[in-house]
């Protein structure tokens, strides 16, 4: 019970006032120095975002720049309970790329020309092509597998229904996952959330990274296309296709599609947002660029201040 | 799986009765749960309405009563019951695999008459 109860007011409530602290600090700095306005800042709100997340672990741990206090009851339930997460995580992920791997794939002149639009855009985005996946199984949207050597997966009611704007926009978005390293902040950020369970401050700024995330990518996306009302239309249209293709589904699949409730979607938020960006939104000008350098000092500063000031425990 | 359409207790019951049978009307499954318990026949008939709009029973007119059938079977819905409590605890057990185009949600078709719109504005202007 002492046990419990130190956990409880040495680590998990520090953690928890911490990590609002910290999202607090965010915040206000996202609004002093404006990160918005120009699609050269959108990075620097997803790394902002990421700091409470950070900073609640440490202090979880009892670790922090200023200090090291870590008492082994700790050690042993984070780390047990962050081995378990990760354990389940990765089960699932084997599991998955299982199903996916042993699905009928494509092979034909098809995928070879999307194969061509990949290495075309990832040249752009100086990045390694990823392998591409066309298969015949059903998934509502395409999606990225892997870290290293990354594999495209693309369901093919997709190559089948899209034109080929439509097709090299959403194409544009999946190699921008893989050129910000997406997978691999987002495993960090579910470990971070699953460990950090308790905490509502990690599961609301886990949300918006997710937010973060996909907003990032159009941006991307779009200044390798130079297009962004196309994708727009790719965005409902890829929506369309999904609606129309679960409506006739079975149960398992329309439970997913139901779960409407809950505030404005992403989706029209991102079609929006992508409407309505300003005409200069991707013009990167020497004023731009140096008073992107500023923010980026602006937030290094503050990244290395919330990690040496501890307030809570 | 929805809170929508995970089974509530009534519903349980009844699709027990469903599986058992694979086909039956509303008054088997009264005559059945009513020989257990006190039950109106309209809260079965009600219950089986919902349960064919949710997807969960198949409904078709044989003569002067809906003969209904399951769309699914008892382990399905299990698992997906199960599925569910999971990714209310972990948030979505794919949540690290899957870098989305799109989440798994649809909109009303007002709101997608509203983005389209929109869409062809700024198409225009441009």
């Amino acid at each position: 019970m002492d046990v419990a109860a130190s956990l409880i007011y040495n680590n998990i409530l520090p953690s928890i006032l911490s990590g609002a602290a910290a999202l607090v600090v965010v915040i206000l700095v996202m609004f002093v120095i404006d990160i918005r306005g120009s699609s050269l800042s959108t990075n620097l709100r997803f790394k902002l975002l990421e700091l409470p997340l950070i900073k609640a672990f440490l202090v979880l741990l009892g670790l922090n720049l200023a200090g090291l206090r870590v008492s082994w009851y700790t050690v042993a339930f984070v780390y047990g309970w962050g081995v378990a997460c990760f354990v389940y995580r990765w089960i699932t992920y084997e599991k998955f790329k299982t199903e996916v791997f042993h699905s009928e794939k494509l092979n034909d002149g098809r995928t070879r020309k999307i194969e061509y639009m990949i290495q075309n855009i990832a040249a752009k985005v100086d990045t390694k092509p990823p392998k591409l996946v066309l298969v015949t199984n059903y998934y509502p949207s395409p999606f990225v597998l892997g870290f290293l050597n990354p594999m495209l997966v693309l369901p093919q009611h997709l190559a089948d229904n899209l034109n080929d704007n439509e097709m090299e926009a959403l194409l544009a978005h999946e190699i921008a996952h893989m050129a910000r390293w997406d997978n691999l902040y987002i495993w960090q950020a579910v470990l971070f959330r699953d460990i950090m369970f308790f905490n509502p401050v990690v599961q609301l700024v886990y949300t918006y990274l997710l937010k973060e995330k996909e907003k990032n990518c159009d941006d991307m996306a779009i200044s390798i296309t130079g297009k962004p009302v196309q994708f727009a239309e790719m965005l409902l249209k890829v929506h369309n296709l999904m609606k129309e293709r679960t409506a006739t589904q079975t149960i398992l699949t329309n439970t997913i599609m139901q779960s409407l409730v809950g505030s404005k979607s992403l989706f029209s938020e991102r079609v929006e947002r992508i409407v309505q960006l300003p005409q200069d939104y991707f013009e990167v000008s020497r004023g731009r660029q140096l008073i992107y350098y500023i923010k980026i000092a602006i937030v290094f500063c503050v990244t290395v201040a919330l990690f040496s000031v501890n307030i809570f425990g | 799986m929805s809170p929508e359409n995970t089974l509530g207790p009534l519903e349980a019951d009844i699709m027990q009765v469903i599986w058992n049978r694979q086909m039956a009307t509303v008054q088997d499954v009264f005559e059945t749960l009513s020989a257990e318990r006190s039950i109106a026949y309209n809260t079965v008939m009600t219950v089986m309405s919902r349960l064919a709009q949710k997807g969960i029973l198949y409904r078709q007119k044989q003569g002067r009563a809906y003969v209904y059938s399951p769309t699914t079977t008892k382990a399905e819905v299990a698992k997906s019951m199960l599925q569910y409590v999971v990714d209310k605890i972990f948030g979505g057990s794919r949540a690290p695999v899957f870098s989305h185009l799109l989440e798994e949600k649809s909109l009303s078709d007002d709101e997608l008459a509203y983005l389209k719109s929109i869409v062809e504005d700024k198409k225009r202007e441009d």
